[in-house]
């Protein structure tokens, strides 16, 4: 016989506390790779994705349990103090604890039995609840929205540090081809200064 | 015949000699030291009452009446462990070393099972059993008894691959070809009851049911499911199927021969000694008709006869007239031992009664329920001495899941009951012959009016393996109130004529239901105050919440004849009308009748002002019925149910027509019945899980990525809103499948930081399209309440995505050192802090500040929507 349900959540719970919600990370990022990167820290003991479906909601994000709730706690604050890159630059991963809803195979709660009921459209409250449902379709697509905009935002992050970073990278190519050429050389001859090989 | 020399053998007898003024049966238990439940403290007794037994029999011997009393009560064994048990035919050995035992057929929980009968498996954890047919019995070595089952599959369960394939209403599909899901093999323990299902193949090779017969089948079948290709075969060509020769799986002719017999018994059994004595020369004169039954129905007077049958004993139940009934159980081997005579008489005479009690038994599993009829009346002159009989033959019919056959039983009885009211107690008797071992409590028979509903509960609280037992135990309280009905309905004839016209076209139990419960008003000063126990039981039983509780004592009675009605509607169905196709129901119908129930119901409030507190009765009813879940229901007015949302505009509609052609003073109450409808419509349902379907363990789902691409391609993918957070994917199955009556597959979506704290989703597979389109314009229309008092809310599925194939911002590599795809795939060790000294580490702060942005905002978005949200609520406040 399985353990009741009861203890069950119980022990569902402790999983919760001694795990920790990765975000930020790639959608490259493999099981194996987050559990090399964060068993540089402790043990970790399963790594569970978190699916993305959808278009709009293009979060990656993990759960990664490690093996008691002080290293899960210890792990968290290191990653949110200095930035933690798993597999790419420079995006660092976010992590926070986890919760429970973060699971989607969290077990029965131990609770009466589900009572449901369609309403009767001559309730009073029948239009309420209507509104009650826009409102939630309002903010479903409010927050899709959200989304996309968080997407652009960081589109546009990303763009502009692509931009710099190819500068950087050409003023480093640049230097390093007019090192390599010998125009620094001729330079230095050219206004008598001493030029030092690097 | 002694125990002493054999200490191998574990049993104990209990012989119990009763003796009265009208019959003197001799009952023999035995029980099985190893039976766990089984007390030391008994065996002792048992051993000693066996010695008084010996001399007893010696008594015997010389006196032939024997007058000894040994009593035990076999209390509180547990029922489990106890279903009795016994094997019949015997076929070969087989296995290495022959230590296997194969069998042809055995009688268990005092139901008699032949091979190639088709039965209910019990699984564990689903709420409809499974049905197959019985291809091979046996028992191992090591005593465990086993059958191999060939499979019958519901639609439900392979909907999958039926697709649009149409089934019949009580269509199962045989399990054919090769591989998993097509037989198993299972304890025999497992099986929960008989299965009446018919072969309705056109196939020459199978003998045509009649109508009658199709009428009584559980199930029919005429296609079988290839469990290898996983596609329904509309033909049954080869000689075999699945291993079976095809014989086997049509029809068998036998039912028949056995179903003309009864008679013959029934009307020699109007004494119980004579009946002994019938039976015994039954058993040994060679009367080809009865002979014929012998085979069948007497196992026992089998086993006396063969010695090598050593085992486990039968248990048959006998309810007896006087008060107590005993298991009964032979010992083959006292046979064996057939050293003293009186033994063997005692034992014939004892067996005999078994065996009349099975001559009733057996008839009452094969005849249709018309044949029963008959015989039955003519009992009822014997009652005094043959109750248990008619009791017993109660008990099986009542396990029939269909509708139709408990109204027609229903119907039956109360027909008999007009002619002789003595079958009140019959009624009663089935009762308790139906409880099988409480049977101390029934010696009462005649007050028993108010015992019944403790009764019926006991049967319930009874931990049976059965899965039908519940069913069976709803319906025999049924029957059981209907004794009170006919009686009451011999008082009120005047008022039948009405619901006779109304009950033409009604015949679906719900239907009649929702009748008498409006005729129920029409009388509700009847004043049986009795009757409310029994109404109240039953809701309970049903697992219902009670909610009224206020009912006054005028409406006492109400309940009770609502019960009442039903019954009496139901016989009307039968005797009124020759209705032909009872099965052919369409809407048309069942609005008329609506109809009709909305007049009725007015009229009936005029004259009587005060039934508002049916309501909350009726509906319980309803709720009831619903857990039930027969079929005939299945259709109808069933707030989740499919055609529902047509049907409850039906009502509505007629029920308002109605109430505008009542005269204006009638307004007040208008407003009642307008809330009653529609009350019984919007009633909370439980969501339990739901019977099972695609879950049967045979095929696995398919991965869920899997199945949500397909899913989302052809349209039947929606996303619910508001779902309770503490809901489990099972549970928002379960739910979508009382709501909507659908099966479909359902994912909560985990939260993400992002995702709403107010709002949590999931996500939900349905089988087509329509279905998808169907529950999202129910959602759209209807209020869906969830348990957290929330609506639910259905939107349908946005474009999915798979994961490797969406962008992802913020890494930057630079061209020429781009690592390629599949070593970035298999690195492993690619994650490092960054140095604070690197362009890196500057545009990883930029990050930094980019995720606490995008932290904030969604906090105060959420923020927003909480608000909003409470404010909605404020003002439904």
């Amino acid at each position: 016989m399985e353990p009741s349900s009861e203890e069950e959540y119980e022990t569902f719970k402790e999983k919760v506390e001694r795990t920790i919600y990765l975000d930020n990370i790639s959608n490259q990022v493999t099981e194996a790779v987050l559990k090399t990167a964060l068993d540089q820290f402790a043990t970790v003991k399963n790594v569970q994705f978190i699916p993305t479906y959808f278009n709009s909601c293009t979060i990656y994000a993990a759960l990664v349990e490690m093996e008691t709730a002080k290293q899960a706690e210890e792990i968290v604050k290191e990653i949110s103090e200095s930035p933690f890159m798993i597999s790419g630059m420079p995006r660092p991963v976010r992590a926070q604890k986890a919760k429970i809803e973060m699971f989607d195979d969290r077990p029965k709660m131990r609770r009466e039995k589900i009572v449901c009921y369609w309403m009767d459209p001559s309730h009073p409250n029948f239009d309420v609840v209507k509104n009650f449902k826009n409102l939630t379709k309002k903010h479903a697509v409010a927050a899709s929205f959200m989304m996309e905009k968080q997407m652009e935002e960081e589109e546009k992050l990303h763009n502009q540090q692509e931009a710099s970073l190819k500068a950087n990278f050409k003023k480093y190519e640049l230097i390093d081809s007019a090192q390599g050429d010998g125009t620094f050389r001729r330079l230095g001859a050219r206004y008598g200064t001493k030029y030092n090989d690097f | 015949m002694d125990f002493t020399e054999n200490p191998s053998s574990k049993r104990i007898m209990i012989l119990r000699v009763l003796s009265s003024s009208f019959c003197q049966t001799l009952v023999l238990l035995f029980s099985s030291l190893t039976d766990p439940s089984f007390k030391p403290s008994a065996i002792f007794s048992a051993g000693v009452s066996f010695l008084r037994l010996r001399s007893g029999l010696e008594l015997f011997a010389s006196t032939i009446k024997l007058v000894e009393c040994c009593i035990f009560y076999m209390e509180k064994v547990d029922e489990d462990a106890n279903l009795e048990f016994k094997w019949l035919i015997k076929k070969g050995r087989g296995g290495k070393n022959k230590e296997v035992q194969f069998y042809g057929s055995f009688i268990y929980d005092g139901v008699e099972y032949v091979l190639y009968d088709c039965v209910y498996m019990y699984k564990e954890g689903l709420r409809e059993p499974y049905i197959g047919k019985l291809t091979k019995i046996w028992e191992n070595a090591d005593k465990s008894k086993k059958v191999k089952v060939h499979w019958f599959f519901r639609p439900e369960e392979i909907s999958k691959w039926v697709g649009d394939t149409k089934t019949l209403e009580n269509e199962i599909l045989f399990a054919s070809g090769e591989g998993v899901g097509l037989t198993n093999i299972s304890p025999l323990e497992a099986i929960a009851g008989k299965c009446n299902v018919v072969c309705v193949s056109k196939d020459p090779r199978n003998p045509q049911p009649s109508d009658e017969e199709l009428k009584a089948a559980d199930f029919i079948f005429y296609r079988t499911f290839d469990v290898e290709s996983c596609t329904i075969l509309d033909n049954m060509d080869e000689e075999k199927i699945g291993g079976i020769e095809i014989k086997h799986i049509f029809n068998t002719r036998e039912d028949e021969s056995i179903s003309t017999l009864p008679e013959t018994t029934t009307t020699t059994s109007t004494d119980k000694k004579e009946e002994n004595h019938n039976t015994i020369t039954i058993t040994t004169s060679s009367e080809p008709k009865q002979q014929l039954l012998l085979t069948k129905t007497l196992p026992n007077t089998n086993n006396l006869k063969d010695d090598d049958a050593q085992d486990k004993n039968i248990p048959i139940l006998a309810a007896e007239t006087t008060s107590v009934a005993l298991l009964e159980k032979t010992n083959p081997k006292i046979d064996e031992k057939a050293d003293k005579d009186a033994m063997e008489a005692n034992k014939r005479k004892k067996s005999s009664t078994t065996g009349s009690d099975k001559l009733h038994e057996q008839p009452s599993k094969k005849m249709k329920l018309a044949d029963k009829n008959p015989p039955k009346e003519k009992q009822v002159e014997v009652v005094e001495v043959d109750r248990d009989s008619v009791g017993l033959k109660d008990v099986m019919p009542s396990k029939k899941s269909k509708v139709d056959n408990n109204v027609r039983t229903g119907s039956k009885i109360s027909e008999i009951g007009k002619t002789d009211t003595s079958v009140v107690k019959t009624d009663k008797d089935n009762l308790k012959s139906s409880k099988e071992k409480d049977e101390t409590k029934v010696s009462k028979v005649s007050k028993e009016r108010k015992k019944t509903p403790m009764e019926s509960d006991k049967l319930d609280d009874r931990p049976l393996k059965k899965m039908k037992s519940k069913v069976a135990n709803e319906k025999q309280k049924q029957v059981a109130v209907e004794g009170e009905k006919i009686e009451k309905l011999t008082d009120l004839p005047s008022k039948k004529s009405k619901v006779e016209d109304k009950s033409a076209t009604n015949e679906k139990q719900k239907q009649v239901e929702v009748e008498g419960e409006k005729i129920e008003k029409l009388k509700s000063k009847a004043e049986d105050k009795s009757a409310p126990n029994e109404k109240q039981k039953q809701v309970e039983v049903l697992g219902e919440k009670i909610e009224k509780s206020k009912s006054k004592a005028e409406d006492k009675s109400a309940p009770n004849e609502k019960q009442k009605q039903v019954e009496v509607e139901g016989e009307k169905i039968e005797k009124s009308t020759d209705l032909p196709s009872k099965k052919s129901k369409d809407e048309v119908k069942s609005a008329r009748n609506v109809n009709n129930l909305g007049t009725s119901g007015t009229q009936e409030e005029k004259a009587n002002g005060k039934n508002n507190n049916n309501e909350g009765k009726i509906s319980d009813e309803l709720e009831g019925r619903r857990l039930k879940k027969t079929k005939a229901e299945a259709s109808f007015k069933i707030p989740d149910n499919k055609k529902n949302s047509t049907s409850t505009i039906n009502s509505n509609g007629s029920n308002g027509k109605n109430l505008e052609k009542q005269s204006e003073s009638n307004e007040s109450k208008k407003k009642l019945s307008m809330n009653q409808s529609p009350k019984d419509m919007y009633k909370e349902f439980v969501v339990g899980p739901k019977p099972n379907a695609d879950e049967s363990g045979w095929f696995e789902r398919l991965p869920w990525e899997q199945s949500l691409k397909s899913a989302y391609d052809q349209g039947s993918a929606i996303l619910l809103h508001n779902v309770d957070p503490d809901y489990t994917s099972g549970e928002v199955e379960d739910l979508v499948w009382h709501a909507f009556t659908e099966n479909c597959e359902a994912k909560i979506l985990p939260c993400s930081v992002i995702s709403s704290p107010h709002c949590y989703q999931a996500l939900v597979l349905l089988k087509t399209k329509e279905a998808a389109q169907r529950v999202l314009a129910k959602l759209d229309e209807d209020c869906l309440m969830l348990s957290n008092g929330r609506p639910l809310v259905g939107t349908p599925c946005p474009p999915i995505i798979p994961r490797k194939t969406c962008k992802f911002f913020g890494h930057l590599s630079i061209d020429r050192i781009k690592i390629n795809q599949r070593e970035m795939e298999e690195a492993v060790s690619t994650s490092h802090f960054s140095q604070p000294n690197t362009i890196e580490y500057d545009m990883a702060m930029e990050w930094f500040l980019m995720q606490s942005k995008s932290k904030k905002w969604w906090e105060m978005v959420h923020e927003l929507q909480g608000n909003e949200f409470r404010n909605s609520f404020e003002e439904k406040n």
